[in-house]
């Protein structure tokens, strides 16, 4: 383990000496003390090169003190919980922690791939697009693979993420975003109205920049109990209604996460008022070499000295434009360091180039008059004043407006109906100006909350305006001379050079230079750097820095993993599961479930031995000579009443219901307004006013809410009531010769003859001993049939008396695979409505009433929909029985050419039919019912099948005379 | 963004399903053909105030008719779409 050679005897206000942690960076082991990050234990282990830049490799170093850092990426822990990309400046330090150099090799001081430096020219502004331009499968197969490998972040451990992610949702009266003086003080000055009052802080505590002095009011802010403070937790975007997102790093700063905690929590805030004191980011300045280890943002030097007791060398230089660094000399003195030199830019001395190869060793400083000079040091404090973090702002549609005496993008609205802003977001720099600002704009915040439109904002404004008014920031972005390459952007490699060639070759807009050159494209979207690329445009393009402007901002303000946006939204929870109430009882029969939208069915019951084919196959037989069951809970079912039900039902389905008698049941079309078939199912009669609705199981939803906008929106004037009973009633289809046999069996005193109990004829009536049910005789198999509906809670026990009461005339539960062969040989449409398909197409065209307005009617006459070469519904057969096709193959004409032009139609049903003893499939052939007869061919190429000889017949394979389904 | 459903209060957005513009009149059966090809495919797309259905699907299921600026999100009026359902919250 190596010595702390950097760390400040006693001095670092985060630390905690007495706990000392050892962690290891690219396999070397280190320590450092709790309160540590990983970038001040780096720096206090005098570790200074920790990276390789994107695209030349160049050397890299820590550069800021924040989240927002540009150049220490590092990939953090091992194994599934490995992460790249994370800034060193924001891992709060734990024991055992890990993390490794990344877009190396082979290692970090002598990464090969840094010749890349020495074809620079190629990889200038918008070289992807001048390189590899062409040919265009050149992409996938070489550059893309190759510029990756070179131009790379850290890796994924390809594992499955071990962690628990939460969402909760928080609503309070007013939100705080920022916990630097300026928030502190908003939030206790709101608090005294009362108001729920939530302050959200992305650091692990509060207090900004410097929390020296704010002790006593971080104490009387954290004891209020109207005041709830989420630290660790950052802000990514403000949404529509003052509806924020933010999430909380729960347990990152942990080896892992304590027993059932979750890493990380998604917030989603709803706060009629919100406070913004989202602070400021310190920006660089642009010079030589000015990315070397060594270089550093002169307040992250000044922090690392004060607040983890590191300096971060002996000799340093520093840059700036403006008087922020003044307490750094101080502090730098203090511990020791040598101030080599000061460059004021506004004395006209600046920094021309930075030497060192992996860190700094010197600057050539250049002064007013012209002369160099060569200073000895070995780090580089910079200042080039401060950016507002308007990000969030921006993401609400503000433009940023620039001020000329802060030299600085300030938020265009500074208050607005739901938010106001405080502190040095909105270009305060004084901790009392900030600390006064934060308690008026909390004081606004907590009358708005106690009486709306209450607050007058005078003191609020005239604060900000006699602010600005006094400013007077010295404009200086970039030094004037020098070769060597000066960086604008550090974590995309973007230099000066890069942005003055796009303006030559005629980039203007900001937002064009950004993509060109990749500017702010970066993790850290530009927030060191973006300034500096709006300066270099206006100097190229001779614009002020007004009329050149920001780019937009999007959320996230930072990244945001996808475990956080996923919460418990993965695996099997990534969506519900619909469980029937005979899903018990299906396995316990060892029945096999198939996913069907939400729902889990009853797919298939496999004997022991036998295949899924096999299984079907005797589930089809045994409908088709005995008796089987089948669980169709999951149809949409709705209770409909009323004395106008019937006017309702006329106007919704295409066929008339005003007739349909009480005591019978009758198959309804259901029409889009644009002439489309919506869906099917059956309508049943139980009384005058009383209707029960069933509709296919994944139109159920859609259905509910189409009545309800017909009654609601088109008729209210109807008188009807309708309830969505689709979980109340499980449901059973009792199919096949021997059914009528099995239903006496479990309704013992009702008359269930074929003239007491007809085809289509419903019932209310009791099962199994008084449990009520309604009872329909409709069939969807082609066989004598009936469906049984009992409350939920009944439906294992009906389908456990079937199987007990069928057993002696051979019943056999079957699964949504043999209804699908059966259906298909009756010919009777499903997967047909697939939401293309007419009325006619269906072969259904009889159900469109001629006699009454139904949705639908009016534009289903429209030519398109009436065309005669549409494609409409017949059935297929193999000539060769031995051969099959499947869903979703084309037909085209017998010798027909394999051309788009020749496509006849496609296959929507297709399946083994025991009964046929061929392969039978169902399709949509254009003017298919004017050639039943022609043989066709089947075409598969997707699936690499030859073509197969088919002929045209008619859907209806099985009992076409319909006569089995009234025996 | 939050849309105030005069039955359930104010809701976030998830809970809702969209429909579109809210001041379309079903044609009379009778009417030309033109005039149901306006109701179902003729839309303006406006910049600004825009009254529209939204159903709580999430919450009562009930159709409501929405004022919303479809620039700023701005909701100033929800209220139910059925007769009498002019209560606001």
């Amino acid at each position: 383990m190596t010595r702390q050679t950097h760390r400040l005897n006693g001095a670092g206000s985060r630390l905690d000496r007495s706990k000392p942690i050892s962690f290891t960076f690219d396999g070397k082991r280190y320590s450092g003390y709790e309160g540590d990050t990983l970038a001040s234990a780096l720096l206090a282990n005098g570790v200074r090169l920790v990276a390789r830049s994107f695209k030349y490799h160049r050397p890299r170093g820590i550069f800021t003190c924040d989240p927002h850092e540009p150049s220490a990426l590092v990939q953090l822990r091992s194994g599934a919980r490995q992460e790249p990309n994370i800034p060193a400046t924001m891992v709060e330090l734990y024991d055992g922690l890990e993390a490794t150099s990344q877009n190396r090799w082979p290692s970090l001081r002598y990464d090969l791939l840094s010749v890349n430096q020495l074809f620079s020219p190629f990889f200038a502004a918008g070289f992807y697009y001048k390189t590899f331009k062409w040919p265009a499968k050149f992409w996938t197969n070489l550059y893309e693979p190759v510029i990756r490998r070179a131009a790379g972040m850290g890796r994924l451990s390809g594992g499955i993420d071990p962690d628990t992610y939460e969402k909760i949702h928080h609503h309070c009266d007013i939100l705080v975003i920022g916990g630097g003086g300026a928030g502190i003080s908003a939030a206790r000055a709101a608090a005294q109205s009362g108001a729920r009052v939530t302050l959200v802080e992305e650091h692990a505590r509060l207090g900004g920049f410097d929390s020296t002095g704010l002790e006593q009011d971080i104490a009387e802010l954290e004891a209020l109990e109207n005041v709830r403070i989420l630290p660790r937790t950052m802000v990514f975007g403000w949404y529509d209604n003052n509806t924020f997102g933010a999430v909380e790093q729960v347990s990152d700063h942990l080896p892992v996460p304590a027993a059932h905690q979750p890493r990380q929590r998604m917030w989603k805030i709803v706060a009629p008022q919100v406070i913004l004191a989202t602070g400021a980011h310190e920006r660089s300045l642009v010079f030589g070499n000015n990315d070397r280890p060594g270089v550093m943002l002169a307040s992250a030097a000044e922090r690392y000295l004060r607040d983890y007791g590191v300096r971060t060398g002996s000799r340093a230089v520093i840059f700036t434009t403006n008087d922020s660094t003044t307490g750094l000399v101080k502090a730098l003195g203090a511990a020791g360091v040598t101030v080599a030199a000061v460059a004021d830019a506004r004395n006209g001395d600046e920094i021309e180039t930075v030497h060192g190869r992996t860190t700094v060793t010197g600057v050539t400083l250049r002064q007013k008059d012209g002369s160099r000079r060569t200073v000895d040091c070995d780090t580089v404090c910079v200042s080039g004043g401060w950016n507002p973090a308007v990000q969030l702002l921006a993401q609400r549609g503000q433009k940023p407006h620039w001020s000329e005496n802060l030299q600085a993008f300030l938020p265009q609205e500074m208050a607005g109906a739901d938010f106001l802003c405080t502190g040095s977001l909105v270009g305060l720099e004084a901790h009392e100006d900030c600390q006064t600002h934060g308690r008026i704009a909390g004081e606004a915040a907590g009358k708005r909350f106690a009486a709306p439109d209450s607050a007058s904002l005078a003191d609020y404004h005239n604060y900000l305006e006699a602010s600005e008014q006094r400013a007077a920031k010295f404009a200086y972005f970039e030094s004037s001379t020098g070769k060597s390459k000066k960086f604008i952007d550090l974590q995309h490699d973007v230099t000066a050079g890069d942005v003055s060639l796009a303006t030559r070759e005629g980039y203007r807009s900001v937002e064009h230079v950004k993509r060109y050159t990749t500017l702010g494209m970066a993790t850290d979207q530009g927030k060191t750097s973006n300034i500096h690329g709006i300066a270099a445009m206006s100097k190229a393009l001779d614009k002020p820095m007004s009329q050149v402007g920001t780019t937009g901002f999007r959320p996230p303000y930072r990244p945001v993993s996808l475990g956080a946006l996923a919460g418990r939204s993965r695996g099997k929870h990534w969506r519900p599961i619909l469980r029937t109430p005979l899903h018990g009882w299906v396995e316990d029969k060892g029945g096999v479930f198939i996913e069907s939208g939400l729902w889990h069915r009853s797919q298939y019951f496999p004997k022991p031995g036998e295949t899924m084919s096999q299984a079907i196959s005797r589930e089809v037989q045994a409908v088709r000579s005995a008796v089987g069951f089948c669980d169709v809970s999951t149809l949409g079912k709705i209770d409909l009443q009323g004395p106008d039900a019937a006017a309702f039902l006329d106007r919704v389905y295409s066929n008339g219901f005003a007739k349909l008698p009480v005591g019978k049941s009758r198959y309804g079309l259901m029409l889009r307004e644009d002439g489309i078939v919506m869906d099917d199912g059956t309508v049943s009669r139980l009384a005058e006013d009383h209707y029960f609705i069933t509709t296919t199981s994944a139109e159920s939803d859609s259905v509910i809410s189409h009545l309800e906008y017909c009654h609601q929106v088109l008729w209210p004037e109807l008188d009807v009531v309708f309830a969505d009973a689709g979980e109340d009633w499980a449901g059973i289809a009792l199919a096949g010769p021997r059914a009528r046999d099995v239903l006496a069996r479990i309704a013992p005193e009702m008359d269930v003859s074929n003239a007491a109990l007809p085809f289509l004829a419903a019932r209310e009536c009791t099962v199994l001993d008084g449990v009520p049910a309604r009872l329909f005789r409709i069939s969807f198999s082609g066989e004598l049939a009936y469906e049984i509906y009992v409350p939920s809670p009944y439906g294992r026990p009906l389908a456990e008396a079937l199987e007990r009461e069928g057993a002696e005339f051979g019943i056999t539960p079957y699964g949504v695979e043999a209804l699908d062969v059966l259906r298909i040989e009756k010919g009777h449409v499903s997967s047909e409505l697939n939401k293309f398909t007419t009325a006619a197409d269906l072969g259904l065209g009889m159900l469109m009433s001629a006699k009454k307005d139904f949705i639908g009617r009016a534009l289903s006459s429209r030519p398109g929909l009436t065309d005669p070469d549409r494609e409409v519904v017949v059935g297929l057969k193999p000539l060769d029985p031995s051969h099959s096709f499947r869903q979703g193959a084309h037909i085209t004409a017998s010798g027909a050419p394999l051309a788009p032009e020749n496509d006849d139609g496609y296959i929507t049903s297709a399946a083994w039919s025991p009964t046929m003893e061929s392969c039978i499939a169902i399709a949509l052939v254009r003017r298919g019912r004017e050639r039943l007869g022609e043989v066709v061919e089947i075409i598969d190429p997707l699936h690499g099948e030859d073509p197969v000889p088919a002929t045209i017949v008619s859907h209806h394979f099985y009992d076409p005379e319909n006569t089995r389904v009234r025996s | 963004m939050r849309i105030p459903c005069p039955l359930c209060g104010d809701r976030p957005l998830e809970e809702f399903i969209y429909r579109g513009d809210a001041t379309l009149t079903r044609p009379a059966a009778d009417a030309p053909m033109g005039a149901w090809v306006d109701y179902v495919y003729l839309r303006d797309n406006p910049k600004g105030p825009h009254r529209e259905h939204w159903r709580h699907a999430q919450g009562c299921g009930g159709w409501l008719v929405v004022d919303r600026n479809t620039v700023t999100h701005e909701i100033t009026q929800a209220i139910q779409a059925r007769p009498g359902g002019e209560v606001q919250r």
